[in-house]
């Protein structure tokens, strides 16, 4: 499968890519294409913002990276396996090793911010008493520490928003995916979260963030994935220019 | 629905048991009712040739005449006590076991019995006993459908509860999806709850369903079991009606479980 594009990291065979799709193309029922033959191959520990205007598709293409639908025409690739093809038996341990921080956020209102956090794990089957310990120093480190027992309706929208990141990190996936992850936050918070994500990436984590927040992207110097009706172009970043 | 139901169980039970002792007290057995006679002497006398006779007749393991105290204890529900009756007539009884395996001509016994005395009568149990088991084990049957059929609508509730529950947390359901939850993940959460559901209501239909039996008991005891059988029920059938709770959870959260794996297997 040849992209499009040249990416500007090197795949060789010693790294392949960690998410490759093939042509992608995705359609809504009867409705028009939003996604038109999209080549893309994402190295691990990459770091890519995918931007594009509102409705352009970007988080109908990050949909398909966590895999909550299938493409109509095309292939994906993810840690090696041809998933859009995979069966539904076995979706399951692909995304385990997807964490995704929802656009809005998706928190289950009635569990504390620790259980929240912790579902993933739960999943996962890990014991309790090892969640307990992972997810408190989490959400420590996300400065959260004295809201465990919180309940989503009672925290802010910033304080939802690292509930959110902390659930999509907890499990420590491979790959990270945040659909404007700072669309309800002030600038403060906003670099805070960029620091969080950049941290993450520096330990090894492939990072995919979907944003319209042009400060962001030129300032933190990574490679954009832009999205304009429908198809896909890489713009390199300031880092690699 | 457990308290309809382990009514309906109860009395299956309680008929069962009645029928059991039933049969095993009255099968293979005769009675052989000898008419008082001009004397006491002569009813004496025809009561010792008929013993005789009986002895000597194949397939008759034991024969044995009851005493006038026992015939007034039988009487007693419709005559009274009847030792205070003075000369009033009572007909002598005998008791007769046959041999196991064994079948007499009741109406041939009969007709050589009468030649001793007029009137003796030969009571065969046995065509009176099958008519009422058979009766008995209708009413049986009538009882465990009523409790199939509670457990066929308590099954159908759990389905349509669990479907409209997947319905509200469709949400949810595919927030667990995308997060890696197998199907078997999601259908623990909804079949955790449904064994509490059913084990709680279990223990609610339980504890009047125990209060009644306990009364039924009461209130019968008093009339005395030769009218009508004292409904009882052993150690372990109340360790089955005990156990109810426990099975109604146990079928609730297999229910759950399988409704909900069956939904999500036909998602995409």
């Amino acid at each position: 499968m040849q992209p499009q594009f040249d990416s500007p990291f090197a795949v060789t065979d010693e790294t392949p890519p960690i998410v490759e799709f093939g042509g992608v193309g995705l359609r809504y029922g009867r409705g028009p294409e939003v996604l038109h033959d999209i080549d893309l191959a994402l190295p691990q520990g990459s770091f890519h913002f995918l931007t594009g205007s509102s409705g352009a598709g970007k988080s109908s293409l990050l949909g398909l990276m966590y895999l909550a639908r299938r493409p109509t025409t095309g292939s994906i690739r993810m840690f090696g396996l041809e998933v859009d093809r995979l069966s539904r038996r076995r979706l399951p341990e692909v995304r385990r090793r997807i964490g995704v921080v929802f656009q809005e956020f998706r928190l289950l209102d009635h569990l504390t911010a620790l259980d929240n956090v912790a579902l993933p794990l739960r999943i996962a089957g890990i014991p309790e008493v090892d969640i307990r310990r992972n997810v408190t120093e989490l959400l420590e480190w996300v400065g959260l520490g004295d809201h465990l027992r919180a309940r989503p309706p009672t925290m802010s929208g910033g304080q939802q928003q690292r509930v959110a990141i902390a659930r999509a990190v907890v499990a420590n996936p491979s790959l990270l995916l945040a659909d404007e992850p700072t669309g309800s936050v002030d600038d403060h918070s906003a670099a805070r979260l960029m620091r969080l994500f950049e941290e993450l990436n520096r330990m090894g984590t492939t990072i995919v963030i979907a944003t319209h927040n042009r400060a962001i992207v030129e300032e933190s110097g990574h490679p954009e994935l832009r999205l304009e009706e429908g198809r896909l172009t890489l713009v390199p970043g300031s880092a690699q220019s | 629905m457990v308290f309809m139901g382990a009514l309906a169980l109860a009395a299956a039970m309680m008929v069962d048991a009645a029928v059991d002792r039933w049969d095993r007290g009255l099968r293979g057995s005769l009675s052989v009712q000898i008419p008082p006679g001009p004397s006491e002497a002569a009813g004496e006398e025809a009561v010792a040739r008929v013993l005789e006779m009986l002895h000597a007749t194949p397939g008759v393991e034991s024969a044995r005449a009851l005493s006038r105290e026992e015939v007034g204890e039988l009487l007693e529900p419709w005559l009274g006590d009847v030792s205070q009756a003075g000369d009033l007539p009572i007909p002598r009884m005998i008791d007769v076991r046959v041999q196991p395996g064994a079948s007499l001509a009741v109406p041939a016994l009969e007709a050589r019995l009468r030649e001793v005395q007029e009137g003796i009568g030969v009571d065969d149990h046995e065509a009176w006993l099958q008519r009422l088991i058979d009766y008995a084990n209708a009413m049986k049957v009538v009882a465990l459908s009523v409790v199939a059929v509670i457990g066929a609508v308590g099954v159908l509730t759990v389905t349509f509860t669990t479907l409209t529950r997947m319905s509200i947390h469709r949400s949810v359901i595919d927030l667990l999806h995308l997060m890696g939850a197998t199907d078997r993940f999601v259908a623990w959460q909804f079949q955790s709850h449904a064994f509490r559901l059913g084990l709680g209501g279990g223990i609610l239909g339980l504890v009047p369903t125990l209060l009644c039996l306990w009364a039924l008991q009461e209130a019968s005891a008093e009339l005395g079991e030769l009218l009508i059988p004292v409904p009882t029920l052993t150690p372990t059938q109340w360790a089955v009606i005990a156990a109810l709770p426990l099975v109604t959870g146990i079928v609730a959260m297999l229910t759950a479980r399988y409704t909900v794996l069956f939904r999500l297997a036909r998602m995409p």
